[in-house]
């Protein structure tokens, strides 16, 4: 696990980001922090945008309103009051850390364990992996505005994803035919629920 | 081989993160906007009736963006979660955005709900409750505050008078004033010590300056610097000149106001006491009977030369040298008696206004504005937060603050 959380943290370090540093001092070199203006001006092709991480109120209310799951919902409040401390204080994605990716996967779980789309019990066919992946990615990341032109790529990713869940599932003896699906769905829900375009904005 | 497909799949999410146009289109800039403001995306109806004010052909481009922000801090998360974030650090010396609710963050994200004047803070004879709540408020407890921060506070947050809530500990009208007068901001600042945090703190928050950055030695009348501070620390008089006036000089002359202000460690909340028979802990009382003094004047490095502090009077004296900066308003008085007079001082002055400016920028804009351009910006949004609304200013107005100052500093557009 911890294997993993560094792979991603090294991923996400080699992107080509800016990152914006709320209430950072001057540089170093007397040079001011440079606006969102000052980063398109003086590296055009690279990303202007500003990436902040949502802090762990916003974070709770943002997977609660996507999911429509009650904060109240006993499962996702235990989770909540059990990994907030975990979560960003703040905006700054400088303190990002491992630790806050597996509180966010942890509390991503708890509410995808409540969250209901239709017939996701049968996801049997690749038709219908397809169906439910096009659906999170819609709902969860309908707002970014960098998901648009590689919904299809994202698609493919997740049903890859829940491809392995399911067909994992078969040499599990725990795991009943007709839990599966709904195994297969958490799994898929977690993983767009806890991605960057939602825990980052 | 399950994990490795997760690790590709959040590359992919990570890189699609990255791939960005360089332009904003309206409906972009509409999520960009109600994400600063509230801290969560927003839904597709908001989103549309967002991105309709931002094409509204009639108006200008400044007018449209506020419009849309406007929007957006209809979104009880506005309350909840950025001002939440932002005020409940202001309550514990730590500056922890953690902190449960308590009626000091309930009263501030109040007075932005109800676009009351947020100089308000500081001399508004009124706390928020919760509407509803099992446990009913208590001057002793932070239950009531506790159960309501899992409501919507934009829903449930009423205003009640403190006269009201300050039955068990009867205030002069003078002592009231605002989150000055509150049981939060009693237990972080007012308990033990000598009461100067309470002064330390208002002006690092509501001023945006530590107390350092106020240090100024320069002809500075050094009369009414307590009784507790060395005139010779380690026997050398320059170290008291060079140094400590520099900032004891102004904070102990403004100090005055909280006297009779304290946090009762057994009764467990705030106290008021004009006959001087102050709280703090079981030797600090001791001493206290002892000398017959109370907490402020208990520490006497220059006894019998320096006199005790009698009132609740307080003098500015940084109307003149570099402190003069602050801007103090010409119209409201510099010196006084007691917490509402001083809050009014502290909330009339030029440099509330910018620090206001400054925290709503660092919250929406998310950066601190530190380069000429994000300065001019944060003080033209100072100077429109202080004017009255018949002179194009919105009068203090928090919530207004917020959605202008989304609107200035978004990045380029299609």
């Amino acid at each position: 696990m911890t294997k993993t959380i560094l792979l991603l943290l090294t991923l996400l370090a080699c992107q080509n980001v800016e990152f914006a540093s709320p209430h950072s001092e001057d540089e170093p070199n007397g040079q001011p922090e440079r606006t969102t203006a000052d980063v398109k001006r003086t590296s055009p092709g690279k990303i202007n945008r500003l990436l902040m991480i949502r802090n762990f109120r916003a974070l709770n209310l943002t997977m609660s309103s996507l999911t429509g799951v009650s904060l109240e919902k006993e499962e996702s409040s235990t989770t909540f009051g059990q990994v907030s401390h975990m979560l960003a204080s703040d905006n700054n994605i400088e303190s990002f850390s491992a630790t806050m990716q597996f509180a966010i996967f942890r509390l991503a779980t708890s509410y995808c364990q409540k969250y209901t789309v239709p017939n996701v019990n049968d996801l049997s066919s690749a038709e219908a992996r397809k169906d439910v992946a096009e659906r999170l990615i819609t709902e969860f990341w309908h707002n970014d505005l960098t998901m648009r032109a590689n919904k299809d790529n994202a698609v493919k990713e997740l049903v890859a994803l829940a491809n392995n869940f399911y067909e994992e599932q078969r040499y599990d003896p725990d795991v009943e035919r007709g839990q599966r699906g709904q195994r297969a769905f958490v799994g898929m829900c977690t993983a767009a629920l806890a991605s960057a375009s939602v825990t980052f904005h | 081989m399950e994990l490795m497909r997760f690790i590709v799949f959040l590359k992919t999410l990570i890189m699609t993160t990255t791939a960005v146009a360089n332009d904003y289109s309206n409906r972009d800039l509409a999520v960009l906007i109600h994400n600063r403001i509230a801290g969560v995306p927003p839904t597709e109806k908001v989103l549309k009736a967002m991105v309709n004010k931002l094409e509204e052909n009639n108006k200008d481009s400044e007018e449209r963006k506020k419009n849309a922000a406007e929007i957006a801090t209809n979104n009880p998360a506005f309350y909840s979660v950025k001002l939440f974030n932002l005020f409940s650090s202001w309550t514990n010396v730590a500056g922890s955005s953690r902190s449960e609710l308590n009626d000091m963050t309930a009263t501030l994200i109040g007075i932005v709900r109800d676009n009351k004047p947020f100089t308000e803070a500081l001399t508004g004879n009124y706390l928020y409750t919760g509407e509803g709540i099992k446990t009913s408020y208590s001057p002793t407890n932070n239950q009531h505050y506790k159960e309501l921060q899992k409501h919507d506070l934009k829903d449930k947050l009423t205003q009640t008078t403190q006269k009201t809530l300050h039955t068990q500990r009867p205030f002069d009208d003078k002592a009231i004033a605002g989150i000055l007068s509150s049981r939060a901001f009693a237990q972080s600042y007012y308990s033990a010590g000598t009461n100067r945090r309470a002064t330390a703190f208002v002006l690092k928050y509501f001023l945006c300056h530590d107390m350092e950055s106020l240090h100024d030695i320069k002809d500075v009348d050094d009369s009414k610097v307590r009784k507790d501070v060395s005139r010779s620390p380690g026997g050398d008089p320059q170290l008291f000149r060079k140094r400590c006036v520099g900032c004891h000089a102004g904070m102990d002359a403004l100090s005055g106001w909280n006297l009779y202000h304290d946090w009762d460690f057994d009764g467990n909340k705030l106290v008021y006491d004009t006959a001087k028979r102050l709280t703090c802990d079981k030797e600090c009382r001791e001493n206290i009977k002892k000398k017959k003094v109370n907490k402020i004047n208990f520490n006497d490095a220059m006894d019998g030369d320096v006199a005790d502090v009698s009132d609740d009077s307080f003098t500015n004296i940084w109307t003149t040298g570099q402190n003069a900066s602050l801007g103090w308003d010409d119209n409201t008085h510099t010196s006084g008696n007691g917490a509402k007079e001083w809050g009014q001082m502290i909330a009339n002055s030029k440099a509330f206004a910018s620090c206001m400016a400054t925290h709503a920028y660092q919250h929406v804009c998310m950066v601190t504005p530190t380069s000429l351009k994000e300065k001019n910006l944060r003080d033209s949004l100072a100077e429109k937060f202080r004017k009255p609304e018949g002179e194009e200013g919105i009068n203090y107005n928090m919530k207004k603050l917020f959605a202008i100052t989304a609107a200035g500093c978004l990045p380029g557009e299609k």
